[in-house]
């Protein structure tokens, strides 16, 4: 009867005297394989060009654009990941912040800007101040909003949103308007000359900056911060009976995330060597959020997947189908007739919708995202498990859902926790203790 | 006769606001309101500044210039000023106390603290957005065209149209959100596919291109009929179409988080303007021109009539008859369908408490199906009138989202949730886009080009209630429950 029960598992299928779980081993291992692939990151460009150019000279150049704009929706996508995925605050009207960062860029180092005159600097002194500007930004937007409710706080930062372009379009003396900002003066770096053009060197810049904000965010999600946030998140009320400063966890999350918007906004813009309100409006802000749905909100490596896998294939793979279309739409002939002597083309709607689906078809393809990801998979395709389960969860007062809710099986965001592997199989395998809590 | 009394007048009843908004913070007990707050200082705050700047201005101004206009417009002053003050007094009669006991009387007081707030509301924001400037246009006979009292009123009457359309568009916002608060992102793309369902009946029946005037043969009989007919088969549609994005995207997700059904009516919206996008291509359209031979109703202004003056500004185009008889006609029928009939019941019991509702024997899911059919039906209906009303640029796919927006703002502002609220606010909406979108307060339209600036106004109005008091005019303090 008091017989301990013991998982088969352990003693059958595993040896019987495992090796202890070595920590030590682990890290050295992580930081071998970190140091890999940030090797094999840095070196790519020069690798790729002499490859890509053998396939024709614009190969390289149209690949290299793409890579780059990928990595500053991976590094936009990790910021509002902070905010929603992690704070879990609906915000809507993320491009203001991307907005802010590349127009703040554009004002210190762009030749028509007004500030031009007066005080003006290179890249290198701009970058950390539209940053600054950015987070500035996200704490006065946070600031005002921290008692809404998540839905409520989700139209603000729409309306938000929404105004930052508005205003930045019709302030024509300040930013130049819907022309934008031009001539942005590009950094050097050691007698490296960025252009537009130089792409590998935008590369390096963009992805240093990416894997020190991978490297951020992982710190940042084991620290007191992370889970705070995440407590936060699934119950604020909790979170606040808990002790956790609410004011404070939401207007770092919110000015964090908007800092990550600012150095993308600020390198974009740098790197095209202008800025203009037409980049930064809410469909912008919708693409983002549809990359980390796809991926899955509150897991890194879901959302860098999400924000690759989308921005990938709205450079490469939406163009070819809507290609396709617009071939079948020209396939269609028209029949013209003479009438009273005059030459009429016959109207045919068919090839006319055929033609709009041809030539603009990407919001939609984001639409269905969004649709068909919350109903069928919402946490994602990378899910996190403590997202998972509560996107998944059934009503709150259903007895199966809390039963199941074992916080040591989610062992992705406790892993510094320093816990025996075997204890977990004991706990998960002993069904008295379950039993005892259906009571 | 100078007008300077009653310049000072409307000076000391806009401080006196100010004073008691003072007194209101200094009593102990008495719980302070944000916006409460903001109107009473924003409004002499306001006026003060009209009153310099039109100090400034009036320096180079020939004025009186015509008396029998100065006359018309001390008269509207007077209006006016017995307005303002009796809003105030109405703040601060209580009802009679004597005869009740301690709790009736607590309740009463309550009620009437919760009326004398939203009179407060009301009279503040209207005398905030009209005042100062009818304020103005009394000391400006001679100034620019719209800033005289026959272009103020033209701006206001102007507004009130385009806010009943917005009142419309927040009904079908906030009977979805009374129901199963879920704000459907998608109405304001529903009311594009009705914009656009309408435009193709009513083209097709007439035989009329996009943009121009009608034939010349078409009698007007027969265009009230396409009208109507376009309606009907308008609302029909986007009650259906409301129906099935409720049925496709939303009911699966009742239970989950509240973020997830939003995101997934953000995913709708983008799929609805798409589609729209396929139908009617990026080039905008605009609904032919209905009424070619009168554009203005004859003669509409009185006052100018019994002046004699003829160059009056006022203009009422003859479609916002149609936009006052279309809605005040599906008001009435929306308030009969909530107020007297068994499913208005079950609505309203829904929105009260679904679990009690549900154990009353009402059907939950047809009740929320009811009222995404009856918010389609309504923007369908706003769709139409407001391509008729509007005629230019109509017919776009992106239609949908800033007026979807400003409709919701609307609502937010009215208190979403209640039906009462959206009518409100959408007029108000209505009249602060209307006010923003005219020169006034660039002073001279030459000066600076306002009408950009109109969405960044109403997003502002939208932000700062949301903040202030998301709870809206009309809306009552709901705990967020545990």
């Amino acid at each position: 009867m008091a017989q301990v029960k013991v998982n088969p598992a352990t003693t059958s299928g595993a040896p019987k005297s495992p090796r202890p779980f070595n920590r030590a081993d682990l890290e050295r291992n992580k930081i071998i394989l970190w140091v890999v692939l940030a090797v094999i990151f840095l070196v790519l460009p020069f690798i790729g060009k002499p490859v890509l150019e053998l396939f024709g000279p614009t190969v390289f150049s149209s690949t290299a654009s793409a890579v780059n704009s990928t990595l500053l929706f991976v590094l936009l996508a990790l910021g509002l990941n902070i905010v929603v995925g992690y704070a879990g605050l609906l915000d809507l009207g993320y491009a203001a912040f991307f907005a802010i960062g590349a127009y703040t860029m554009g004002f210190l180092t762009a030749r028509g800007s007004p500030l031009y005159d007066t005080f003006h600097t290179n890249f290198w002194v701009a970058l950390p101040i539209s940053f600054l500007m950015a987070a500035l930004f996200g704490v006065l937007l946070g600031a005002p909003t921290l008692g809404l409710r998540g839905d409520y706080l989700a139209i603000v930062t729409l309306g938000f949103g929404e105004i930052v372009p508005i205003t930045i379009n019709n302030l024509t003396k300040v930013t130049g308007g819907d022309t934008g900002l031009s001539g942005l003066e590009q950094p050097s770096f050691f007698g490296y000359q960025f252009t537009a053009s130089s792409l590998e060197g935008w590369y390096l810049v963009t992805l240093i900056v990416v894997f020190f904000s991978i490297f951020m965010i992982r710190r940042l999600v084991n620290s007191r911060i992370g889970r705070a946030w995440m407590a936060m998140r699934e119950d604020e009320i909790a979170a606040a009976a808990m002790g956790i400063n609410l004011v404070r966890t939401k207007l770092l999350a919110f000015g964090l995330g908007a800092s990550f918007a600012g150095f993308a906004g600020a390198i974009f813009a740098n790197s095209l060597g202008s800025a203009n309100p037409s980049q930064f409006k809410f469909d912008v802000s919708v693409l983002i959020l549809a990359m980390i749905i796809l991926g899955g909100m509150g897991n890194l490596w879901g959302v860098i997947a999400g924000a690759v896998a989308l921005a990938m294939s709205d450079r490469y793979i939406i163009p070819f189908l809507t290609e396709q279309v617009r071939h079948v739409a020209d396939g269609i002939q028209l029949t013209t007739s003479v009438v009273n002597g005059t030459r009429v083309t016959e109207a045919n709607p068919i090839k006319d919708i055929l033609t709009n689906v041809g030539t603009n078809s990407r919001l939609l393809i984001f639409g269905v995202i969004l649709v068909t990801m919350m109903l069928l998979r919402p946490e994602g395709l990378f899910p996190n498990s403590r997202r998972k389960m509560e996107l998944r969860t059934a009503p709150a007062d259903d007895p199966q859902a809390l039963i199941t809710t074992d916080p040591l099986t989610q062992a992705d965001e406790f892993r510094s926790i320093n816990y025996n592997p075997s204890d977990v199989t004991d706990q998960s395998g002993n069904n008295d203790g379950d039993k005892n809590i259906k009571a | 006769m100078n007008s300077l009394p009653v310049q000072v007048v409307l000076l000391i009843v806009w401080l006196g606001l100010g004073a008691y908004g003072t007194y209101m913070l200094l009593q102990k007990g008495y719980r302070v309101n944000n916006l409460k707050i903001l109107a009473y200082y924003v409004a002499p705050v306001v006026a003060i500044l009209y009153l310099i700047i039109n100090q400034i201005q009036s320096i180079d101004t020939a004025w009186p210039a015509n008396l029998p206009g100065s006359l018309i417009n001390i008269a509207l002053g007077i209006i006016l000023l017995i307005v303002s003050p009796a809003l105030v007094i109405a703040a601060f009669l209580l009802p009679g106390q004597k005869g009740l006991d301690a709790p009736a009387r607590a309740l009463q007081r309550d009620a009437f603290v919760r009326m004398r707030t939203r009179v407060l509301l009301i009279g503040a924001i209207f005398l905030a957005l009209v005042l100062p400037l009818l304020a103005l246009s009394l000391f400006k006979t001679a100034a620019p065209a719209e800033l005289r009292y026959d272009g103020v009123i033209s701006v206001i009457i102007n507004g009130l149209f385009s806010g009943a359309l917005f009142a419309l568009i927040a009904l079908g916002y906030t009977l979805v959100y009374g129901i199963v608060e879920l704000i459907n992102f998608a109405h304001g793309d529903v009311f594009m596919m009705g914009s656009l369902v309408g435009f193709t009946v009513i083209t097709i029946l007439l035989g009329a291109q996009s943009g121009r005037p009608v034939k010349a043969d078409t009698s007007i009989f027969m265009v009230i009929i396409a009208i109507i007919l376009a309606l009907i088969i308008s609302m029909a549609f986007c009650g259906l179409l409301n129906y099935l994005i409720n049925r496709i995207a939303y009911k699966r997700l009742r239970n989950a988080p509240r973020l997830a059904p939003l995101i997934s009516a953000i995913g709708v919206s983008f799929i609805l303007q798409n589609i729209g996008l396929y139908l009617i291509s990026s080039a905008p359209k605009g609904y032919p021109v209905l009424f070619p031979n009168s554009t203005r109703v004859a003669n509409t202004d009185l006052v100018s009539d019994i002046i004699g003056n003829t160059d009056s500004l006022i203009t009422i185009p003859v479609t916002g008859i149609l936009v006052i008889v279309g809605v005040g006609i599906l008001l009435i029928g929306l308030s009969y369908l909530i107020n007297r009939t068994k499913i208005g019941k079950a609505m309203r019991a829904v929105a009260q408490n679904r679990e009690a509702a549900a154990l009353m024997g009402i059907s939950i899911e047809r009740t929320i199906s009811f009222a995404f059919i009856i918010g389609g039906a309504l923007a369908g209906a706003a769709g139409v009138i407001y391509g008729v009303y509007q005629v230019q640029g109509t017919v776009r796919y992106d239609l949908g989202f800033q007026n979807g927006l400003f409709a919701f703002t609307a609502a937010v502002l009215g208190g979403i949730g209640n039906v009462n609220g959206a009518v409100l606010g959408g007029l108000f909406i209505g009249l602060i886009y209307s006010l923003s979108q005219s020169s006034f307060f660039g002073l001279s339209a030459s000066y600076v080009d306002l009408s950009i600036w109109a969405p960044v106004a109403v997003f502002g109005v939208l932000v700062l209630v949301m903040i202030f008091r998301p709870t809206g005019i009309l809306g009552e303090n709901v705990q967020e429950k545990v």
